[in-house]
């Protein structure tokens, strides 16, 4: 803002601004102070202007400034809160965890493109870490640790709950490394109390974050980061790189860079993941992941985004000052891109039949590190990606002494940013198939379903048993089946699969002991004959069908190996040993015939539920 | 008593934030809640309260500098002093150890934990809570000098 004086107050000067151009005052403000040439201090307020006046027209006293009056609320008296007499046009919010806080478009523009010259100025980039599973891993369950060799992990109560987190290794000294050559930021998606307690224990002295810290609380969008950025950095995401182990919450943008998930407490996913895809929640005591110290991955990030960076700036500095800036994403791209440049790959088993290729996690990754993908095996194939051996890409490739990798090679290259040896990962006819993970985010977790074990199966089957009890007492009172309680025992039968029928022919021998008991005095006179107990589970297996005959066939060989070759004759006999036992028996008897048959009605039932959908 | 943890450091739009209760003048007849057996009784008192009115100055403790503003505390009362309301001399620093504003000599330097005068420009009530936004630009208003 210039200040001219005119006339006799040409030797005025100004001392003291208490405005800026175009800015809004009060209506009694003071706008300027200044000195008049007799030495004496005056003040230029209210009393110096004419309000009108200066309402469109510069001031006279104090003339080319431009200084808006404005005195009119923005609600009208007696108005109702988030009434305006005018629209607002701010809608952008720029500071990351005041999301209430909006500020116009046009003022949005104008502080991002200072922000920018800032981080030119200052030869900076933007990087936007994720927390969990990037550089910490949290868990909530409760654990035993030794003290002396986890001294790094944090243990906090937050909202209610314990949690404990683990820093990756090395994380310290990345934050503190990359923090001169980038202004971080925290982008995630715990809540914000979360958020901000890890940033304490990241940097308790606020140096490295600030207040930078970008949580759930804050996030536009429940499933992806993306929409924030333009918020963030109105003019544009040139200079922003970012880090996270998952890529479609970003949108699998070209400024990140993927970085391998850390799991520190096994059996522990992402407890902020954004959908709603965690498992149901496992009581178990969380163990440690033995690889999990092992970890290095950090200090290789810190590489490649200080390579980043610096090749960043050194585009930057070449090219005229004039030029519209870069596009850090530009540069990424090129690293990532030198990579695997000149490799070339077949998939072989990978693509699930009725997709696309270009739909695929593995393509999608091969192409963005500079590999060229083709469709069939030639000559000029450097490598062939397999999932499994003995497909004919796989066997044509052998015969032009092509390397023939697993997906894992493609997985590791990812993860190291750099081409790694082939020989780790070569595939012979004896490979199987290595269990793990695939990097990134649309993988199932197989690694976590085999490892359920023997604890959560038994608690399975528990819970089924249980299910069952309940229904027999159901049936007792009420024979016909209730369809409520129908619909959810499928699903319950197909998770039990083998481990399952273990605790159900368990059960059965519980009950059977008693009924040899029972039924043995009325049976002694017939030797040939099985036990009572046995001719009853044959015959119920009979009225139940084939799956269960299996399972029976357990009960045979157990309860009367003798007699598998006159199977057929003791059935008959024992369908009919059942009808009299029916008639004669007592009311023990009775009650735990009931018990039998509707148990096997209801055993029936679920397999033909089983069966029907298939 | 039950109402001093109630209603103490509460906000309501129309009389502001409750500070302290000091008198209960008295306690009308218990209403019984029809089916829930818990009794409702009218309580006359007396507060302390903390109502900030526009043009009101008041000290405050800065929390948070950024590049569109300042924010304070002042007591239970969050307020924003934007970029626009800081005197124009005063410059955005986003590069110093902590973020400041600060004048081209020196001389004055805000930055978080500082103490700072601020008159209100603008109050926004809501049904539980009170937001105010405050200007640095008048007299005797900015950085209050260290005692």
């Amino acid at each position: 803002m210039e200040i001219h004086f005119e006339g006799d107050a040409e030797e005025c000067r100004a001392t003291v601004k208490k405005s800026s151009e175009g800015s809004y005052v009060q209506k009694d403000a003071v706008l300027l102070e200044y000195k008049s040439s007799d030495g004496t201090r005056r003040r230029l307020g209210q009393g110096a202007i004419d309000r009108e006046k200066s309402k469109n027209a510069p001031m006279r006293s104090s003339s080319r400034t431009c200084v808006q009056l404005v005195e009119k609320d923005l609600r009208q008296r007696g108005g109702r809160a988030g009434e305006r007499l005018e629209s607002s046009s701010a809608n952008v919010s720029m500071i990351h965890h005041v999301p209430e806080l909006i500020v116009s478009d046009k003022l949005a523009k104008e502080i991002g493109s200072q922000d920018e010259n800032n981080l030119l100025a200052t030869r900076k980039l933007v990087l936007l870490v994720d927390l969990d599973q990037t550089i910490i891993h949290t868990t909530n369950r409760p654990m035993k640790l030794d003290k002396k060799k986890h001294s790094d992990i944090v243990r906090y109560e937050l909202m209610g709950g314990r949690y404990m987190t683990k820093l990756r290794p090395n994380t310290t000294n990345f934050l503190q490394k990359l923090s001169a050559l980038y202004e971080m930021h925290i982008v995630t998606f715990g809540q914000r109390q979360y958020a901000h307690r890890i940033a304490e224990i990241l940097d308790p002295n606020q140096k490295i974050f600030g207040h930078r810290i970008l949580s759930r609380d804050e996030l536009f969008s429940p499933q992806h980061k993306t929409r924030n950025l333009q918020a963030l950095f109105p003019c544009g995401d040139n200079l922003v790189v970012i880090i996270d182990d998952r890529a479609d919450v970003w949108q699998y943008s070209d400024a990140l860079v993927l970085i391998k998930p850390y799991r520190f407490f096994k059996e522990v996913g992402d407890i902020n993941a954004p959908s709603a895809a965690r498992g149901k929640e496992q009581t178990l005591p969380v163990e440690i992941e033995d690889e999990a110290h092992k970890d290095n991955i950090l200090e290789e990030m810190e590489k490649v985004l200080t390579n980043i960076h610096c090749k960043y700036y050194e585009l930057h500095d070449a090219k005229p000052s004039s030029d519209p800036l870069y596009d850090v994403k530009s540069v990424i791209n090129r690293e990532r891109r030198k990579i695997l440049d000149g490799v070339n790959i077949v998939m072989s088993g990978i693509v699930p039949v009725g997709e696309a290729m270009e739909n695929t996690e593995a393509y999608r990754l091969a192409v963005q590190f500079g590999a060229a993908v083709a469709a069939t095996v030639s000559p000029s194939v450097t490598h062939v990606v397999a999932a499994r051996w003995g497909t004919n890409k796989v066997y044509a490739a052998k015969k032009l002494g092509i390397h023939v990798v697993s997906v894992f090679w493609l997985y590791a290259c990812v993860e190291k940013w750099a081409k790694v040896e082939e020989e780790a990962f070569e595939m012979t006819e004896d490979t199987v198939a290595p269990k793990g993970r695939p990097l990134g985010s649309k993988f199932i977790d197989l690694a976590n379903v085999s490892t359920i074990g023997k604890n959560a199966i038994a608690d399975m089957n528990s819970e089924v048993d249980e299910a069952l009890s309940e229904d027999d007492e159901d049936e007792e009172e009420d024979d016909e089946p209730s369809s409520s309680g129908e619909s959810s025992k499928p699903v319950a039968i197909k998770h039990k699969t083998d481990d399952g029928d273990e605790a159900e022919s368990a059960k059965r021998r519980k009950h059977a002991p008693e009924e040899e008991y029972e039924s043995s005095p009325e049976e002694s006179d017939d030797d040939n004959e099985p036990p009572m107990s046995y001719r009853k589970l044959v015959s119920k297996s009979k009225r139940e069908g084939r799956m269960v005959e299996q399972e029976e066939k357990l009960e045979v060989e157990e309860f009367a190996p003798k007699t598998s070759g006159n199977e057929e004759d003791s059935e008959e006999e024992a369908k009919e040993d059942v009808e009299s036992d029916d008639v004669s028996g007592g009311s023990t008897e009775d009650e735990d015939d009931e018990e039998m048959d509707s148990m096997a009605a209801l055993i029936e039932r679920q397999i033909s539920g089983v069966e029907d959908p298939s | 008593m039950k109402l001093f943890n109630e209603v103490e450091g509460t906000c309501t739009g129309k009389y502001g934030f409750v500070i302290a209760v000091t008198t209960i003048d008295s306690i009308g007849h218990g209403i019984i809640q029809p089916g829930r057996g818990f009794v409702i009784y009218p309580v006359r008192y007396k507060a302390i309260v903390f109502r900030p009115f526009k043009g009101q100055v008041v000290d405050g403790v800065v929390t948070q500098v950024n590049k569109v503003g300042i924010f304070c505390d002042i007591g239970p009362l969050s307020c924003f002093i934007s970029r626009h309301c800081i005197p124009p001399d005063m410059e955005f620093d986003p590069n110093a150890e902590k973020p400041c504003y600060k004048n081209s000599d020196d001389s004055q330097v805000i930055r978080n934990d500082d103490e700072v005068r601020v008159k209100l420009i603008g109050t926004r009530v809501d049904a539980n809570d009170i937001f105010a936004i405050g200007t640095l630009m008048d007299d005797f208003l900015g950085l209050c000098p260290a005692e």
